[in-house]
């Protein structure tokens, strides 16, 4: 079968701004769509220009947008993407500037990996360099203890450990749209990871504490796209929504994000209910109010303003109960 | 001009281990790769790393299982030294930060893998290569090293026999740069591009091996090509021995496990040499399935495949359309590995001073004429730390040498007429039709004559390669003429591979002449050593073989 | 007569009261029994496993258990409450040492469950249950010759582990719908991207941006309105979209319905039995447009 290939072109040195091109090439069984354009590549245009390495979705070079979605082009099967869209429309992923075609700047995400400090802080004691020990005749060597336990959320198949930094979920990321600072998925679950590891050694919370910061953990939109886009089926959200726990049951609730989280919890144990009044209060304080005061006052006069005093829902204390018997009283 | 003291090629598990090593010391090495570092081929490593830790194992036994699994052709100094330094690498590697699967004893995990005596391959899950390639860069980080990604190598530069450093094209913007250097470590990795139905990456194209014949460094033993016995069949995707480690079946059409013909002890642990050609005698004599035999894993259940197996599971489903849960995988022999490469010593120092070379790209030689899996990880950990020290130590007391700029003038004019080219054949064509013929001619099965013609083939691409077109003549991320520059080294290596396979007549590990079908001692316990003449012409001499301990043996399985 | 366990979540009964009337206007043109549930409480907002998951899995699993006592499954005409409650769900069906925790506490309260019930946003919940078809039969005002833009929201289409309602990669339902009421979807980039509204109290720069983006492109598409399925979302679009024009730096005003509203006003409701004096961008020009078509 034939199909069509339409990719974006844009080469620096000579384009104003990104084209598309089509490219008809023929279909086999299993074609990918990495395939496919090494296909045009090598027979029809080999100016077409993209990253590419293992072809087995471990190197995570492939990733571009493929019908509108981040994935990695290797991974993706030619004949369901026709069947659904009746083409192949590619082009480069998004959050990141293009240098030419299909290739992005990856510069500013890497940097994110780095700004996280991707690697152990300190040192468990028994683990400690203490040198080399090469082995001599009949000699056996000691290995520190770690039990399986100790590793229970680094070693599952979807655990974070898998992800291969291909950069789809950063290009699927609404936050990183939002916000082109924002730390994003694929680093916030990294510093998850680390500060997951039992030999990490981050005696005064920061990890968290940094990671609370501006631009950080709170600035997550919750959109989900991290988790279903990954290629890899790991969920990035799910690692900064266990950051959010750990940093709040560590009491570091310095960030409107952290304190807008408590004020729901706060807020559904004594109504059993959202209080909106309440809970933008304990998030943005009264500055954060007044700094939106004509959008609150137009609301207001609309009628659109939440009641002052919540009714609670029925059977109140079953919810008080849950609470208590997750010892969430006082917190 | 940039200038470091040292610069490492290549950014998979061998650079970046040596990168640690230096960057702990506070030393002034750099990265160069053609890829981002975790884009490196190593991240693809599914099964294993070996080291003996059980009380019941040895190092000794680890160091004889790979004498033996490399039929004797392993210089055994080095050997001892990768077996009885594994232990230590592993522990050094998870104090780093790489996570290993637990036994529970608190332990690391192990599993069988092909030709061990003891379950000793260290994993995580199916994916250890991936675990340790991302560890060690994060260590890589931490270190703040300078990483020149997206740099291409052209040449090596040297100052009266001694390094200088490299020259390297930066894709991302067609300039070309000196960088000038003490110390240089060649970790480039492989070359199974040259095959077609391998399991390795696109970038695996032997440019490292290809540079340093053209600098003078011999490449030894490089007719030793690994043909990995379960690769996905439409793809060549690896599929890791881990599985047949955790037990799966080897079947033919007929249902048999038929590798109880070829080693009736070790079964679907043999060697992967032994394994291999037992598949392909299968399949040739009529009791394979289109081309494949089978790999089993059904009987394992869902969960313990998830739980060790779940890469694989995910590969089959997505590049072969079989889910290994409920059907068994199609698979063939792939080109997978490298056992020759840059002659260099346990060190990873080479013929050229300042020179070195670690992991793939390098032949110490501690696989012979075959690799045993799991110590291919191994390797690129023991000699890449290695070679670090070596390099720390060559620098206090090496000489500045001087770095000719002209070389940097020399690769841009070579590229700049390469650019130009407009004649009619296509280069990725012609790179399909070198890599079947190697898959077809040099491959599992060799004999004299038909080498011969795929000589004939190799020589035909070269002169072919004269009339190639390069569509694209722009300077910004340009892979058109990268391709086309890489596929000029990989017809350098598939000559060699030929005339080395020709060469060798004797059959040991992987390089099987059916016109010599037995191991010869007598005149072939040697290591071949290809050069170029002058004329760019291949020579060949030949050195002797390390042996300390195992007299060479019949190698039974 | 089609019933179901009807939880609202918060918003809808608080700020967003017109969702709430909107919704128990058309269930009635529609047949649809809906049971309240006023022992139901906040599903956590879609952050409550930010303060502790096993409260996440308490609080939601009582409310299914709620209706799993009544034997019904739940309708929701939040995103949120929707990926909350299926979440939970999931997790208490597959996972047993979830079910038996979240059991320990729920004998407490004597009540106990199972995972028999299901949990269907309104917009499925039509779909599904009753069908376009028939709903298209019921229209007395058609949507004709008005640009409708479908802002599907996060929380109904991802994870689609989660929640199975649509084509993640190109949902089709809001579209369907739209059609059956006789208007034009309109088809623009961000229709399936993220509101940003669990950010608007955090950081309001990134999350107005979101919307304000969307309702741009929605804008520079034709879109006479946009409609959405969450009243979250309706925050952002509607109530937030003076401050996100003045964010982004763009001329702004499309008025926002929330997807009982679209539904009612082809079902016969009025202005004011819609709410959309509570709404912040007018809903009049459209209205006036609508009013014209002759069905």
């Amino acid at each position: 079968m034939e199909f069509k290939v339409r990719a974006c072109r844009f080469n620096p040195e000579v384009d104003k701004k990104p084209y598309y091109k089509e490219y008809t090439i023929e279909d086999y069984p299993g074609m990918t769509v990495l395939n496919a354009l090494i296909k045009v590549k090598s027979e029809l245009d080999g100016t077409l220009s993209f990253r590419r390495s293992c072809r087995s979705a471990i190197c995570g070079s492939c990733a571009m947008k493929i019908n509108g979605i981040s994935k990695l082009a290797c991974k993706t099967q030619v004949g369901p993407e026709i069947e659904k869209f009746g083409i192949i429309n590619v082009g480069p992923l998004a959050n990141m500037p293009v240098i030419r075609d299909l290739i992005v700047d990856q510069e500013s995400f890497f940097d994110k990996i780095k700004e996280i400090k991707p690697y152990l802080l300190g040192q468990r004691e028994d683990e400690a360099y203490n040198g080399f020990h090469v082995l001599k005749e009949g000699e056996k060597i000691s290995q520190p203890v770690y039990y399986k336990s100790e590793f229970q959320n680094l070693t599952g198949n979807n655990d974070t450990p898998n992800c291969i930094l291909c950069e789809c979920c950063y290009s699927e990321c609404g936050g990183v749209v939002g916000n082109p600072g924002y730390l994003g998925p694929a680093a916030l679950a990294k510093l998850y990871r680390y500060s997951e590891d039992p030999r990490d050694n981050d005696k005064n919370g920061s990890r968290l504490v940094n990671g609370s910061k501006a631009d950080g953990m709170w600035d997550c939109v919750h959109c989900q796209a991290c988790e279903e886009f990954c290629p890899k089926g790991v969920s990035p959200v799910k690692s900064i929504v266990k950051l959010h726990e750990r940093t709040i049951k560590n009491s570091i609730t310095f960030s409107a994000g952290s304190k807008h989280v408590v004020s729901i919890a706060k807020s559904i144990r004594k109504t059993g209910r959202l209080d909106e009044i309440k809970v933008a209060f304990d998030s943005v304080g009264i500055s954060g109010l007044i700094n939106n005061l004509p959008m609150i006052l137009g609301a207001g006069l609309k009628g659109k303003i939440p009641p002052l005093r919540l009714k609670l829902i029925k059977d109140m204390e079953d919810i008080r109960l849950a609470y208590k018997e997750l010892d969430l009283e006082g917190k | 001009m940039l200038k470091h003291d040292v610069v490492i090629v290549g950014a998979g598990l061998a650079g970046l281990r040596a990168c640690v090593e230096l960057r702990r010391k506070g030393i002034d090495a750099i990265i160069v790769s053609k890829v981002y570092p975790t884009r490196s081929h190593s991240g693809a490593a599914q099964g294993g790393v070996n080291a003996a830790f059980d009380e019941n194992d040895s190092w000794e036994s680890h160091f004889f299982d790979t004498v033996k699994g490399s039929d004797y052709l392993g210089d055994q100094d080095a050997i001892e030294i990768l077996t009885s330094e594994a232990p230590a690498n592993i522990i050094d590697l998870q104090r780093m930060g790489v996570v290993f699967n637990r036994n529970d004893r608190g332990g690391i995990a192990q599993r069988p893998f092909g030709g061990q005596s003891f379950p000793r391959s260290c994993y995580y899950a199916d994916a250890v290569g991936h675990m340790m390639l991302h560890g060690l860069f994060d260590n890589v980080l931490k270190y703040k090293t300078k990483i020149l990604y997206e740099y291409f190598v052209t040449s090596l530069v040297t100052d009266n026999g001694k390094v200088s450093g490299v020259v390297a094209y930066d894709i991302k913007n067609g300039k070309f740069e000196g960088i000038a250097a003490k110390a240089v470590l060649f970790a480039t990795g492989g070359y199974g591009q040259v095959y077609s139905s391998n399991t390795n990456a696109l970038i695996n194209t032997g440019d490292g091996m290809a540079i340093s014949i053209k600098a003078g460094v011999p490449l030894m033993d490089m007719e030793f090509v690994q043909f990995h016995p379960t690769t996905l069949k439409s793809t060549g995707i690896l599929v890791t021995e881990g599985a047949r480690g955790e037990g799966a079946y080897l079947l033919n059409s007929l249902g048999v496990r038929f590798m109880s013909k070829y080693a009736s002890k070790a079964m679907e642990l043999a060697p992967r040499d032994v394994v291999a050609r037992a598949e392909q005698t299968e399949i040739n004599e009529g009791r394979g399935i289109d081309g494949a035999i089978l790999l089993d894993v059904r009987h394992l259940g869902k969960e313990k495949i998830m739980e060790r197996l779940p890469q694989i599971m995910q590969l089959s489903i997505d590049f072969e359309g079989v889910n290994p849960i409920y059907e068994p995988i199609p698979i063939r022999p792939g080109a997978h590995y490298s056992m020759g490469g840059i002659k260099t010593d346990y060190n990873g120092r080479t013929a050229i001073e300042g020179y070195y070379s670690a992991g793939e790209s390098a032949c110490v030689s501690v696989h012979g004429a075959n690799r045993l899996g799991g110590n291919s990880l191994l390797d690129t950990v023991v000699f890449g730390r290695r070679a670090g020290i070596d390099i720390t130590e060559y620098l206090k007391t090496a000489s500045e040498t001087k770095f000719d700029e002209s070389m940097v003038k020399r690769d841009e004019e070579v590229f700049e007429k390469l650019k130009k080219s407009t004649g009619k054949e296509r280069h990725g064509l012609l790179k399909s039709e070198l890599q079947e013929e190697m898959r077809a001619n040099v491959g599992v099965f060799r004999e004299e004559n038909v080498m011969k013609k795929a000589l004939d083939k190799i020589i035909e691409l070269r002169e072919r390669t004269k009339n190639i077109s390069i569509d694209d003549k722009s300077k910004t991320f340009n892979t058109d003429i990268v391709e086309a520059f890489e596929f000029n080294n990989m017809l350098i290596i598939a000559e060699v591979i030929a005339r080395g396979a020709i060469l060798r007549k004797e059959s040991r590990g992987a390089h099987y002449r059916t016109d010599f079908p037995e191991r010869d001692d007598g005149n072939w316990l040697k290591h071949t050593l290809a050069t170029l003449d002058g004329k760019e012409n291949i020579k060949f001499d030949f050195s002797e073989v390390v042996i300390t301990k195992f007299k060479p043996q019949p190698r039974t399985y | 007569m089609i019933t179901y366990a009807y939880y609202p979540g918060c918003v809808a009964q608080e700020s967003g009261k017109e969702l709430d009337n909107a919704t128990k206007f058309i269930a009635k043109k529609l047949d649809i029994n809906l049971i309240p549930m006023p022992e139901a409480s906040c599903c956590g907002g879609g952050v409550i496993d930010g303060f502790d998951r096993n409260l996440k899995l308490f609080i939601n699993g009582r409310t299914l258990a709620l209706a799993e006592k009544g034997g019904l499954d739940i309708m929701t005409i939040c995103n949120t409450c929707t990926l909350t409650l299926s979440e939970v769900n999931e997790e208490l069906i597959n996972n047993p040492e979830s079910m038996e925790k979240t059991n320990e506490y729920l004998a407490k309260i004597g009540l106990k469950y199972s995972g028999k019930v299901k949990v269907k946003h309104i917009l499925y919940a039509i779909r599904d249950d009753i069908g376009f078809d028939k709903l298209k039969e019921k229209v007395l005002k058609s949507l004709k010759g008005i640009n409708i833009a479908p802002f599907y929201g996060c929380h109904i289409l991802r994870p689609s582990s989660v929640v199975k309602f649509d084509d993640v990669e190109n949902p089709r339902g809001f579209e369907e719908l739209i059609k059956a009421l006789g208007g034009e979807p309109v088809s623009y980039a961000r229709r399936t991207k993220c509101c940003g509204f669990q950010t608007i109290l955090v950081n309001e720069a990134t999350s107005t941006s979101l919307a304000g983006n969307a309702i741009y492109e929605a804008q520079e598409n034709n879109a006479d309105v946009m409609v959405t399925p969450c009243p979250l979302c309706h925050l952002s679009l509607d109530t937030y979209q003076t401050v996100a024009a003045k964010n982004i730096n763009k001329k702004l005003s499309l008025p926002v319905l929330h997807l009982p509203q679209l539904i009612g006003i082809t079902l016969g409701g009025d202005y004011a039995e819609m709410g959309f004096s509570r709404h912040n961008i007018s809903l009049k020009s459209v209205m006036a447009k609508i009013r014209q078509n002759k069905i």
